[in-house]
């Protein structure tokens, strides 16, 4: 492997460029489907190859290829020469990269029992059993489907100042879902959700899949004769796997910098947080506390390094509900002046690192669940997201849920379905009010976030406990 | 780099007698081999520049009716001897599918030419940059307040070569360059928003100027918007936006969906539910979309009426599906499930401007950003408008507005489609297109808007 590193950057640098890094990385992938009890999907995958990136007069150049030998890392690193060269045609101003200490350093992902080891059989055996609970329910489930997935990431970052750093990332989860047809009406119900995390098959053990499918069964079939949610302005709580995807679309997009400064504007769009509003802009109530953690163990965005060599950090976005950092890699920080985040991550080896979420995680606040519920007169909680949309700056969201109880006097009553809420991202935290302390607070993981172009799926994750919302508008997302 | 058909049917059919005699009762061997480049532009500059080179290998193993799928993304000997070795492991220990049946027999597959285009497989990353510049300079020559011109320009070469144990013995190679442009306008602190987008087989047909111009002149129209109020419009939407909505239509004309009742179509399929003017089809030999000869099992692409006259009445199979129906497969199957992947609106005669006259009080609609279901049995969407949204009154365009959030079953739309426009576009990807007109529809709820 180092002739083959050597020979990429020396080819890079002899060819003129300021700075060069090579990312060897080989995925491999397990993904099991089972519906009504049989396999429907079982595949084994591996992905290994090479991408060189140079940054030649100012401008960047990328190519990659899945052969990994010296003569084709000094074809590639050739081919990414002359494309910075044509970027150069295209250009304002010479990118300026935040510095980083170059490091020689490995990181693997800590776990108890490597998901890659244990038997097929008894994964398939788990996700059968799973179907069955929950087709046994009743005769309204006309579709089981249980999900089962596993990663590993081995890869080699090293660049022209001198790093050199190893990973090996692990990560695996299950998920589950009940459709049920019946009085007219279609509904599904899958439970908490987003149960993916760094980490070994004790993250699947751990769930207790059949039992969580029957459970979702039965609430499937509760919900086909369940009212519609009606339309009100009122208190929101939203359970954990929801809160999450809030949390990832309105704080975790927003905040990428290279969005705020333009660069993902003709795709997924800008950011309506601009740098002129870091450190000034109220984000949400004095209870918000968002943090973007790399660290945090367990979460599907920890990792040793990000994919330009910067350590992984713990930093601030939202600080008592002030806006007071991104999430930025070296050539966006290095726009501003600033020092990289952390956040440069790619999907693959043909990809380039760009700015993505890491683990982004609301703080813990001191309230009990139960108390939260006693204490709101007229409310709705809502859970488990069903259909999730957000405009181009991140502002206006609407955001479907598959499961909803009115809450009246401080207790959970009527179940309704197709709740939907919407708002505005900063006004709806601005009426955060109350949020559950460390015992409800759990690490989600989101395997499946889209950005870029060529796109690029990454996994992330987002830390929260449930928490109240005030003054939400919220309806029945069926028009009747 | 293109490995070349021979070659191609070499390496799979290699794999497939490993697969046969490792004790496969029948196999299935997919090779992709692909080479894309694509430069990508923000703020007037490029940015991000990109270049990959890679192969994939996909190997179905069937043991009576156990079927397991391996992927590699390399073709050394050891490589493929492993990916047949754990092909072969996966299948045994996989649980029966009883419903599988076999996997298709072998069909003519047609011909179709200009699928590959030498240009596009050649262009180099300068012309990739000129046509860039091009871009970028005709949608700053529309005007001063062109603040930013962002994009995405592709070209790729991809060959396809799927081979069975029953003798399907499929390749083509296919180019593609595609487009993106998205212009921000600036006047104060309004920004206004327009776009374009464009594909062809040849990269020469990409028109720089055009798609500079078409994307910087929706941005100036539509600066200083102003707030809509929510409510029941009428809309007229462009085919960009249009092809959002089929998207999401598409998943209920597969017949996996209907055979697990979870299909829109479970509910109205024979029955006049559309209007009378809506006709859809899918045909991937028509050359006016972005044409292949055959799907992910080598089957021909067949034509499949979907709606015909405002009745739903078509599905589209792939042999798993087919099977279990007793019939044969319509040439859609995708990688897990059949796909309509080139779709068809009958195009009637109403030009933009008549649409945008005959309306009263309604909304024209570049853009659907963001789209999620909310309700597939209804087909019930949400998603924000985007790139240029407009106010049409008596007729003609007022203003433009901040965008707004729809929530509307699109199943309702299609029976309140009172115009559709004469002029198609399409707009796709490699292997998979939409040619559609813009559509006028009477009735659209909006629920709510934001800020900009």
């Amino acid at each position: 492997m180092e002739e083959i590193v050597q020979k990429a950057l020396d080819t890079a640098l002899e060819g003129g460029a300021t700075y060069a890094d090579i990312r060897i990385v080989e995925i491999s992938t397990e993904n099991i489907v089972t519906r009504n009890a049989r396999v429907r999907t079982l595949v084994v995958g591996k992905s290994r190859g090479m991408g060189i990136r140079v940054l030649f007069k100012g401008a960047w150049g990328f190519s990659s290829s899945y052969e990994v030998t010296p003569t084709e890392a000094e074809r590639v690193a050739k081919e990414a020469l002359k494309i910075a060269r044509a970027s150069a045609m295209v250009k304002k101003k010479d990118v300026k990269l935040a510095p980083v200490k170059p490091v020689k350093d490995s990181y693997k992902t800590p776990y108890q029992k490597d998901p890659f080891k244990v038997p097929i059989e008894e994964k398939i055996k788990l996700l059968i059993e799973s179907d069955k609970e929950a087709m046994a329910v009743g005769k309204e489930i006309r579709v089981a489907s249980s999900t089962m997935q596993a990663r590993r990431e081995n890869k080699i970052f090293a660049s022209s100042e001198g790093a050199y750093i190893t990973q090996e990332i692990t990560w695996c989860g299950a998920s589950q879902t009940a459709v049920a047809v019946g009085y007219g009406d279609m509904q599904d119900r899958s439970f908490d959700g987003r149960n993916y995390n760094t980490g070994g098959y004790e993250i699947i053990e751990a769930i207790n899949l059949p039992e969580k499918a029957r459970e979702s069964a039965v609430e499937a079939i509760k919900l086909l004769q369940a009212k519609n949610c009606p339309m009100m302005i009122t208190d929101l709580i939203l359970g954990g796997s929801q809160l999450a995807l809030q949390i990832h679309e309105s704080c975790g997009h927003p905040t990428e910098l290279d969005r705020a400064l333009g660069a993902e504007a003709a795709y997924a769009g800008t950011s309506f947080l601009t740098p002129d509003k870091l450190g000034k802009f109220r984000y949400g109530s004095d209870i918000v506390n968002l943090v973007a953690d790399a660290t945090v163990p367990g979460g599907l965005g920890t990792f040793g390094y990000d994919d330009e060599g910067v350590p992984a950090q713990r930093v601030y976005l939202i600080k008592n509900g002030i806006f007071v950092n991104y999430l930025s890699d070296r050539t966006s920080a290095g726009e501003l002046g600033l020092e990289s985040t952390g956040a440069a991550r790619a999907s693959g080896w043909n990809r380039i690192p760009i700015v993505r979420m890491t683990n982004i995680n609301l703080e813990p606040g001191d309230w009990d669940f139960e108390e939260l519920i006693r204490e709101t007169k007229h409310g709705i909680y809502m859970e488990t997201n069903r259909s999730w949309s957000i405009d181009d700056k991140r502002l206006n969201f609407q955001f479907g849920t598959q499961i909803a109880y009115i809450i009246e006097n401080g207790e959970m009553k009527e179940l309704v379905k197709n709740a939907v809420y919407t708002g505005i991202t900063y006004e709806f935290w601005r009426n955060c009010d109350a949020i559950c302390n460390k015992k409800y607070w759990k690490m989600y993981g989101t395997p499946n976030c889209g950005k870029g172009q060529p796109g690029q799926m990454m996994y992330v994750g987002h830390g929260t406990a449930p928490a109240r919302f005030k003054n939400t508008r919220v309806f029945g997302g069926v028009r009747t | 780099m293109i490995l070349g058909k021979d070659a191609c049917l070499e390496l799979t059919n290699k794999v497939l007698n490993e697969a046969l005699k490792a004790g496969a009762t029948q196999a299935e061997v997919t090779l992709i081999n692909s080479t894309s480049y694509l430069t990508r532009f923000a703020n007037s500059v490029i940015h991000q520049n990109v270049g990959e080179r890679t192969v994939n290998i996909i190997l179905k193993t069937i043991i009576g009716k156990r079927i397991s799928s391996v992927t590699a993304n390399e073709t050394t000997d050891e490589a493929l001897a492993n990916l047949v070795q754990t092909g072969i492991k996966l299948a045994k220990i996989s649980e029966e599918n009883p419903d599988f049946v076999s996997l298709p027999e072998p069909e003519p597959i047609p011909r179709i030419t200009g699928l590959y285009v030498r240009e596009t497989a050649e262009c180099t990353a300068k012309k990739r940059a000129e046509i860039v510049k091009g871009i970028i300079d005709s949608a700053h020559s529309i005007s001063g307040k062109v603040d930013s011109v962002s994009g995405a320009l592709t070209t790729i070469a991809n060959e396809y070569c799927i081979v069975n144990s029953l003798g399907i013995n499929a390749y083509t190679k296919l180019t593609a360059a595609d487009v993106n442009v998205t212009v921000i306008a600036r006047e104060g602190d309004s920004e206004g928003f327009g776009y374009s987008e464009d594909i062809s087989r040849n990269v020469k047909n990409i028109n720089p100027e055009a798609l500079g111009v078409e994307a910087a002149e929706r941005a100036v129209k539509s600066l200083n918007p102003k707030t809509l109020e929510p409510g029941e419009y009428e809309v007229v939407l462009e085919p960009y936006a249009v092809q959002t909505a089929l998207a999401y239509t598409a998943q209920g004309f597969s017949a996996e969906a209907y055979q697990n009742g979870v299909s829109f179509m479970n509910d109205v399929m024979g029955k006049k539910v559309m209007n009378e003017n809506f006709t859809l089809w899918d045909d991937g030999t028509d050359k006016r979309g972005m044409a292949v000869p055959f799907d992910a099992e080598g089957v021909p692409k067949k034509k499949v009426m979907l709606v015909e006259n405002g009745v739903p009445k078509g599905l589209v199979y792939d042999s798993f599906t087919a099977h279990k129906e007793g019939k044969k497969s319509t040439g859609h199957a995708g990688r897990f499930a059949p796909m309509p992947s080139h779709m068809f609106i009958k195009p009637g005669d109403a030009t933009k401007e008549e649409m945008i006259k005959e309306t009263k009080r309604g909304v024209l609609v570049t853009f659907f950003h963001y789209v999620r279901t909310v309700h597939a049995k209804t087909i019930t969407i949400t998603g924000m408008t985007r790139n240029g949204t407009w106010y049409i009154e008596n007729g003609e365009i007022k203003y433009p507005v901040k965008n707004l959030r729809f929530t509307d079953s699109m199943l309702k739309a299609y029976g309140n489609i009172d115009l559709i426009g004469k002029e198609v576009k399409v707009l796709g990807g490699i292997n998979s297109s939409v040619v559609v007109p813009p559509l006028k529809i009477n009735k659209f709820l909006f629920t709510g808007v934001t800020e900009f």
